[in-house]
């Protein structure tokens, strides 16, 4: 909301620089982006050209004698509607324009010019509030402009504006007249009354038109009729309101309507009467009933839609856009007023589909129904005197709202104990009084009474906010309830994962959950619907992910492209599913390695499956599984990841997790990386029960490495191991899988951990290395494997 | 008796993230944080807010609570002070004769900790539906400490922080009477903290994960 200075004095006094009065709303609830001068520009006055001759080396300048009252100069202009007897606006030497542009003597092409023929461009009014004579040259003032005079006040453009940034629950601040309360409250100053006179004639409007509601979501309707305008220009006062108002004036009768809006916040429609069959009713639209509105544009209604109808066809679109059947024109002799409220949600809902305005927002906002039939009757006013209208008699009435005072009782230990402040009684009811709140007080007891306009106050919260607001929220002393923070289990644990991860030398990173829908079964073989949104803002952001390593290895592609090849980064974040009719969230840690990692002060190492496992297990065991995880060959593994370097993450018996290498298809770079679904594994209780299930008696690790053809698959050895190793062999962990040296071409080392326990015994070598020589024979069988000694 | 640290989900639903905080359907405000919804009902959380109900309600007015929580949130958003998806920390206090004046001095501490020892706190009176009074809290500024600079627009001051009286049709939906208890919020972007502090341009960059610009906040 842009507030006219010049506009709200009309309501109340105001005598404070424009900034001071910015700050003090603000300091009020009321924040704004900008405030300062309409027309930020100095040295500015008017002119009249006395000659206006071609430049002599010049095919489109001219030279101009111009009189600005003390003196005569000579300007350049570069105008083509410059002319002689023209009364223009000067720039002095010396000026200074809006964006910075200083005005200097000088020569233009061997021609003296000491200033500046301006255009209202120049000054910096937008073009869309310009006259398209006045879009394509210099603005010529009115013939009784006085010449020397300060051009801005000339035009009556001398005003200041503040550009509000209000919040949801004031609507009642769209309008000068709550403004001018909220002013009145601050300053302590009584707001002054509209004029709502006006002369009424002839029959009454009652006789010949009729209204006919047919909708919940229209509370109120009025309508009042004027004959006879006369469409012309608006004056000066009611153009420039509304342009720095930021609404474009139109013609006179367009003018006032919105001023009205402006002035009371109730929104009008003024609808050509004689394109009317005399009768207004108003409805649901029709599902594909068709309109078309005053952009010229045919729209296609849904009964969502609330429509006003003359009995035969929908003649607008109620709160957000008028018909272009009945729209007033320049030959428009008679005018039905409409000032109405109609349902804010529905408004709303409309309005995002079509083009949300000041109107529809003012709707939103919700509206006081006083001001409805104030507004018509100003409307009447401002038509009678600047369109020279007649008003019939009467008013045609629907309405349902309550209109009286809305009362509210609160105690000073209310307001005292909710602020913790101080505040006395007779402090108390003044605020009420300046804010315009009738008030009657027994003991502590405050009985106050809300105008309609205040639509935000409803309980005695919102009456405690308004004194804590105008008494100054920062006039109340603040105290002391500072108590430790203490974090639980769960976020302790986290707190651990975190400083472990950072500790062993990883950055920490912060991704984006959303990605493409065609990413999410990226790097997993589970099986989930994922989380997909109904309105994404883009493709590439429509789903939410299911496993971090997307993320995190979209990030080590970053980093790549932009040459750094040596990234170790962890992130601890949440992986998103569906499961039938369920949706879930799992806590994760994803660990990604790649290129060289510090070690040890400057010892570098080239990552490798060893180091992001050793990574794994220094964080398992720091959070108390030692001894109880494993790395298995995996029965499934996502085509992302390479066959033989990757493995389950087994703790207790059960999965959290994943640990390997990216396929080399997919980056030719070794890039490592590891999952642990941390919501599975804290749940994973690292209780005394399971512990002593497993140190009743100890497991024996062997390892054993074995060469066998580059193309044979780990899982499948692996297989053929747990087949030949029986019920004694519990786990098989691939810990290292090597190609190059020491090896021959085409082949490969695949060094297996496997550990042997029963649960009835503990096992002795005698017992285990049979088992171990059937191992190696049957893989020797199956894929000509050799023991790697 | 401390501030717990209370976690929540981010796929959360309609009632947990609006409704029982005072944002009816329909309420003008859910437009001020437009939201990724996953079906009519569950969305994606726009504020940590939607923890405040879970808390109030899992407590059953059996206990005063004092909590904080951190967390993701995200919104339908794009640009260099506005990022879709973003972290919050959210404070809840609830007990009996809990007052503005508490919210004030918890909020003073709060900003010497994490903003700086001098820092001082300016409130404004502003509007969110699950809070009344409301309150958004402005910092002196990070670089010019008040005297105005271009991060601050010459005001001295900085946006940092939302935070109010909880409402009292708040309270009544998730369990409290608020005849018996009162209560403050006050939530917090963390990026826009850290832009500040760190003096970073676009928040975008926070999410781009440059190693090389991870590295400057090692420890
Ligand atoms: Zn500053």
């Amino acid at each position: 909301m842009k507030l006219s200075k010049n506009f709200v004095k009309d309501y109340v006094d105001v005598d404070v620089d424009i900034k001071t009065l910015a700050e003090d709303m603000t300091n009020v609830g009321n924040e704004y982006d900008e405030a300062g001068k309409l027309v930020d520009a100095t040295k500015l006055v008017v002119g009249e050209v006395l000659t206006c001759d071609m430049h002599p080396d010049s095919d489109h300048l001219h030279v101009c004698k111009v009189d600005v009252g003390k003196e005569v100069l000579n300007i350049v202009c570069g105008a083509p509607n410059v002319a002689k007897g023209q009364k223009v606006i000067v720039a002095l030497d010396g000026a200074e324009l809006p964006g910075g542009v200083k005005i200097k003597k000088g020569q233009i092409r061997g021609q003296e010019s000491n200033g500046m023929i301006c255009s209202l461009s120049e000054i910096g009014i937008e073009s869309k509030f310009q006259s398209e004579e006045d879009k394509t040259g210099i603005h010529v003032l009115p013939s009784d402009a006085k010449l020397g005079e300060d051009a801005v006040k000339a035009m009556g453009l001398d005003d200041e504006i503040i550009d509000f940034d209000l919040t949801a629950n004031r609507g009642d601040l769209l309008s000068i007249l709550g403004m001018a309360y909220e002013i009145g409250a601050i300053y302590d100053k009584k707001v002054k009354d509209i004029d709502l006179s006006h002369k009424e004639n002839g029959e009454d409007i009652n006789k010949t038109f009729s209204l006919d509601i047919n909708t919940d979501n229209c509370k109120l309707f009025l309508a009042k009729r004027a004959l006879n305008v006369e469409i012309k220009e608006s004056p000066d006062f009611i153009k420039n309101r509304l342009l720095a108002s930021g609404i474009r004036p139109i013609n006179n009768v367009v003018d006032i309507s919105n001023y009205v809006m402006l002035e009371t916040g109730q929104p009008l429609h003024f609808y050509d009467a004689d394109r009317l069959k005399g009768k207004i009713e108003v409805r649901m639209a029709k599902e594909n009933e068709k309109l078309t509105t005053l952009d010229g544009i045919e729209r296609n209604l849904s009964k969502d839609d609330i429509v006003i109808s003359d009995g035969t066809r929908p003649i607008g679109l109620a709160g957000v856009m008028g018909g272009l059947d009945t729209e007033i024109e320049a030959t428009t002799k008679n005018v039905i007023i409409e000032a109405a409220i109609f349902d804010g949600v529905k408004v709303r809902l409309t309005s995002k589909k079509i083009v949300r305005s000041e109107a529809s927002n003012r709707f939103e906002k919700g509206l006081d129904p006083n001001r409805t039939y104030m507004a018509a009757e100003r409307a009447c006013t401002l038509l009678e005197k600047y369109a020279n209208a007649e008003i019939s008699k009467g008013t045609v009435i629907y309405d349902k709202t309550e209109k009286e005072d809305k009362e509210i009782d609160v105690t000073l230990e209310n307001i005292n104990s909710l602020l913790g402040s101080n505040i006395k009684l007779e402090e108390a009811v003044d605020i009420f009084e300046r804010l315009g709140f009738k008030t009657k007080s027994r003991g502590n007891l405050i009985k106050v009474k809300v105008p309609r306009r205040r639509l935000d106050i409803d309980i005695k919260e919102d009456l405690i906010e308004e004194v804590g607001r105008i008494y100054g929220v920062n006039n109340i002393e603040g105290k002391l309830p500072v108590v430790p923070t203490v974090p639980g289990n769960y976020d302790r644990n986290i707190r651990n994962i975190r400083n472990k991860m950072i500790a062993l030398g990883l950055n920490e990173t912060l991704s984006y959950i959303l990605l493409n829908d065609k990413e999410v079964n990226n790097f997993t073989t589970d099986k989930f619907e994922p989380v997909k949104l109904l309105d994404p803002m883009s493709e590439d952001r429509n789903t939410a992910r299911y496993t971090m390593i997307t993320s995190l290895f979209k990030i080590y592609e970053y980093n790549a492209d932009r040459g750094n090849k040596d990234v170790s980064i962890f992130e601890i974040g949440k992986g998103f599913y569906k499961h039938g009719e369920e949706y879930g969230e799992d806590l994760k840690l994803c660990v990604l390695m790649s290129g060289e990692f510090y070690t040890g002060i400057n010892s570098k190492k080239e990552v490798d499956f060893y180091i992001i496992k050793g990574i794994i297990e220094e964080l398992l065991d720091s959070l108390g599984y030692e001894n109880r995880y494993s790395f298995v060959v995996p029965k499934e593994m996502s085509k992302d990841f390479h066959p033989g370097q990757t493995a389950d993450i087994i703790v207790n018996g059960k999965k959290v997790g994943i640990i390997g290498l990216v396929h080399p298809e997919i980056s030719e770079n070794k890039v490592f990386v590891s999952e642990i679904n941390l919501s599975n594994l804290l749940e994973i209780k690292t209780g005394k029960m399971k512990y002593k299930e497993i140190s009743k008696f100890p497991s024996i690790k062997k390892d054993i490495a074995l060469v066998v053809d580059k193309n044979i698959e780990s899982l499948e050895i692996a297989k053929v191991i747990k087949k030949a190793g029986g019920s004694n062999l519990s786990n098989i962990e691939i810990f290292d899988v090597y190609e190059g040296k020491g090896i021959e071409k085409g082949k490969r080392s695949i060094a297996f951990s496997l550990t042997f326990s029963n649960s009835d015994k503990t096992l002795t070598d005698e017992e285990i290395n049979p088992i171990l020589e059937k191992i190696v024979d049957m893989t020797e069988k199956e894929f000509k494997a050799e023991l790697r000694k | 008796m401390g501030y717990t640290v209370e976690s929540g989900p981010e796929l959360e639903t309609d009632r947990f993230c609006f409704e029982l905080l005072n944002l009816p359907q329909g309420h003008p405000a859910r437009d001020m944080q437009d939201s990724f919804y996953i079906t009519d009902e569950y969305l994606l959380r726009t504020q940590t807010s939607a923890v405040q109900a879970r808390t109030m309600l899992a407590n059953e007015e059996k206990t005063p609570i004092r909590m904080i929580c951190p967390g993701k949130t995200y919104r339908r958003e794009d640009d260099a002070t506005h990022s879709h998806q973003f972290t919050q920390a959210e404070g809840l206090v609830i007990d009996k004769n809990i007052s503005l004046a508490d919210l004030k001095g918890t909020l003073e501490i709060f900003a010497k900790k994490i903003i700086g020892e001098n820092s001082k706190l300016r409130f404004r009176p502003s509007y969110f539906p699950f809070t009344e009074p409301s309150y958004e809290v402005d910092v002196s500024c990070f670089k010019c400490g008040g005297k105005g600079c271009n991060l601050c627009k010459q005001t001295g001051w900085i946006e940092v922080l939302g935070s109010g009286m909880v409402h009292p049709n708040v309270l009544r939906m998730c369990g409290y009477d608020p005849d018996k208890y009162t209560g403050f919020a006050f939530g917090l972007g963390l990026e826009r903290i850290a832009m500040f502090k760190y003096g970073i341009p676009d928040m975008r960059y926070l999410y781009a994960n440059d190693v090389r610009f991870l590295s400057q906040f090692d420890r």
